[in-house]
């Protein structure tokens, strides 16, 4: 029944190109659309299905075939892990969940006519959108970059996918001896401790294929904004003499020809290898629409429901939001916007009422070497006076020590968070 | 065509607790500051005000107050002051909800426009307040809130105890751009710039220590001054915009601390 349900919506699409009129109308049933099927777009697309058993059509639209996962993917760039080892297709929440999918990218959002456009022309209705659309890079900062040819020669691997591989192939055409140099924006930016952890990736592939090169990094903030004491023991012992951290580098401009960094008020830095991660805004739909409304860079909205607190109906989730305190820009935070949006938007298309204490958690594991990890993890809950998410006194923590016991425990939150989100 | 070089010639530096008051007019320094800092704790920004000596205060949009919405750690906020109102004559910088809410007082030449940037630290969430005090005595101001969100995966790390009087042995970091006969010059200073309210893993206090004196000049020639409190964040960072300057001249930054610590250090603008 679900599964015809699911064809016959996917059949008039595909002839009519535009639905018209308001689908709640038109169909009896509550229209929701999802722009960005990430951590949080997927998984609250599946929950808005589970948890309205059924009633609320969902439509996610997201250009990539399958799902990449971010968490991971340093492990790809340090080469225990391939690119199939962190990819999910989106097959499961069409077929066990009616998810409509449509592979296209947002043009537009009228949030007056609350009308979705597709490159494709085709437009969707919705009752209610939900904007998951990941980070953008702000390469405006960067002139350089925006040269031709300047985004193919200096990666960022912020978004897992081709440049993930494509960064691990510089680093094994890199001659040993070489320096692989990498630049961290001021925060905040996607996964705090992730670069952190590229760091020691990128030291254990040299340690073992490339012994006289090293990793050099280059962070905009005045200190490592993650995890600090860890990350600083495993570069200092695990990889004596091979990861050098230099803090106050902001990056001003990229020479991607001369492969050198040119920084705000220390001298220019040439490498063999660049990694650049850019500073980042909200996604360029997001933006685009009117959402980003803090620093222009982040969506604010109202964490009860994840509402936009620019425009009605459309709820904003994941790395493009303004973060509440303690709430880091991460793919289980995302997870956990997704579900808590979806119980809020359920309540609302049916007259139930939303949640007044969201209570939810965070989980970081991070990998210093190929089998060792660190984690870091918190609980957050909403705070009615503040109307905000507060991180709960004592909850959570750091690890003592990287441990290989946390390990097994990393992969095992990746098989689970990917079931979670996607299965 | 935008340069951005890094200007260097010679840099040194002094431990020397009375090279100041030789190198600045004692006229500049109003009385609030020379009744030391914390004098304006508690105290409301008409208050700071009537004590640096003027006698009105309206709201103008002839202020232009340009700073963040969120401020994801309010360690280090960007502030940027500008005004067009002739006859300016100093700028304020007052965070209303910090310990010390009076940051900064800038003492403007003809040499400088009135466009400054400074990174400040605020407490919490506040309304931050620019305000520019004519020749005469007016006080004009603007103000924004700003919201401080701490954010976080994991505790960022302690500085380590011990290695702070290393740190203000670092030289002051110049750069400029060109921007025709005028040249944006941004300065980052290296200071821990303690405010005397944070606690150490022991629970101690770790005094105050912050940079209370600065003066910049041009050729020889004091182009701003300043007084500091401990809400100017640490490795402080300023920016400015000499009128006139052509390449080979001399730029030279000096600072004091509360501890009688100062340093200077010369570039050549190319």
């Amino acid at each position: 029944m679900q599964r015809r349900q699911f064809l016959q919506t996917g059949a008039a699409l595909g002839t009519a190109g535009v639905v018209s009129g308001c689908a709640s109308i038109g169909g009896n049933r509550p229209r929701v659309v999802v722009i960005g099927g990430g951590y949080a777009g997927a998984t609250a697309a599946k929950y808005l299905r589970m948890w309205s058993n059924h009633s609320i059509q969902v439509t996610l639209v997201e250009p990539n075939p399958a799902f990449i996962s971010c968490p991971i993917s340093n492990l790809v760039i340090g080469g225990s892990k391939t690119l199939a080892d962190i990819t999910t297709p989106y097959d499961n929440l069409v077929k066990r969940h009616g998810v409509e999918r449509v592979i296209d990218r947002v043009l537009s959002v009228d949030t007056d006519k609350q009308r979705v456009k597709l490159l494709s022309g085709t437009e969707l209705p919705y009752d209610r959108l939900i904007v998951s659309p990941g980070v953008d890079f702000m390469w405006e900062s960067l002139p350089g970059m925006n040269k031709p040819g300047a985004q193919d020669q200096v990666l960022h691997a912020w978004k897992a996918g081709a440049q993930t591989v494509a960064l691990r192939q510089q680093l094994q055409a890199m001659p040993d001896g070489g320096v692989f140099a990498m630049s961290i924006p001021l925060a905040p930016y996607r996964c705090p401790p992730g670069p952190y952890e590229r760091a020691c990736q990128v030291a254990e592939y040299f340690s073992q294929a490339k012994p006289k090169s090293k990793v050099l990094i280059l962070d905009a903030n005045d200190d490592v904004t993650s995890k600090g004491q860890l990350f600083k023991k495993a570069w200092a012992e695990r990889y004596q003499g091979r990861v050098e951290y230099r803090s106050k580098h902001r990056l001003v401009d990229v020479d991607a020809a001369g492969r050198t960094l040119k920084f705000e008020f220390n001298d220019d830095l040439q490498a063999d290898v660049l990694n650049v991660i850019p500073p980042m805004r909200a996604g360029e739909i997001a933006v685009k629409t009117g959402l980003a409304t803090a620093n222009k860079r982040w969506c604010e909205v109202d964490f009860l429901t994840f509402e936009s607190k620019a425009a009605k109906n459309v709820h904003v989730l994941g790395d493009s939001i303004q973060i509440a305190p303690g709430m880091p820009k991460s793919g289980h935070m995302a997870n956990q916007h997704g579900k808590t949006c979806a119980a809020a938007v359920v309540a609302l298309l049916t007259d139930q009422p939303v949640n007044q204490l969201p209570i939810y958690n965070n989980t970081c594991y991070s990998f210093v070497s190929a089998q060792e990890v660190v984690h870091v993890a918190s609980v957050h809950r909403y705070d009615a006076a503040q109307k905000t998410m507060l991180t709960v006194p004592g909850s959570g923590g750091v690890s003592d020590a990287a441990n290989a016991m946390e390990g097994l425990y990393a992969f095992a939150w990746a098989r689970n968070i990917w079931a979670d989100t996607l299965a | 065509m935008r340069t951005d070089r890094p200007l260097f010639l010679r840099r040194h530096w002094l431990l020397q607790a009375c090279a100041w008051t030789a190198v600045l007019p004692a006229a500049v320094w109003p009385a609030l500051v020379q009744a030391g800092w914390p004098a304006s704790e508690g105290k409301s920004l008409a208050q700071v005000l009537k004590a640096l000596g003027a006698q009105s205060l309206t709201a103008s949009a002839e202020v232009r107050l340009n700073t963040l919405d969120y401020a994801e750690d309010g360690a280090s906020v960007p502030v940027d002051i500008a005004t067009q109102v002739s006859g300016a004559d100093r700028l304020v910088l007052f965070v209303e909800k910090n310990p010390t809410p009076l940051v900064a007082v800038f003492q403007l030449t003809d040499a400088v426009d009135s466009a400054l940037t400074l990174h400040t630290k605020l407490a919490q969430t506040t309304d931050v307040v620019a305000v520019v005090i004519t020749r005469d005595g007016r006080a004009l101001f603007a103000k924004k809130e700003v919201k401080v969100v701490l954010g976080s995966c994991g505790s960022t790390s302690d500085t380590a105890e011990g290695g702070e009087l290393r740190r203000t042995t670092e030289p002051t970091r110049i750069r400029a751009q060109w921007q025709g006969e005028s040249a944006l010059v941004r300065m980052r200073m290296a200071h821990v710039m303690e405010s005397g309210q944070r606690q150490n893993a022991a629970g101690k206090r770790v005094p105050a220590w912050y940079i209370e004196q600065v003066t910049v000049s041009h050729n020889g020639k004091t182009v701003l001054s300043a007084d500091w409190g401990p809400g100017v964040s640490r490795n402080p960072y300023l920016q400015l915009t000499l009128k006139k300057a052509r390449p080979g001249e001399k730029f030279t930054v000096t600072w004091r601390d509360n501890k009688g610590m100062s340093r200077s250090d010369d570039m050549l603008l190319v």
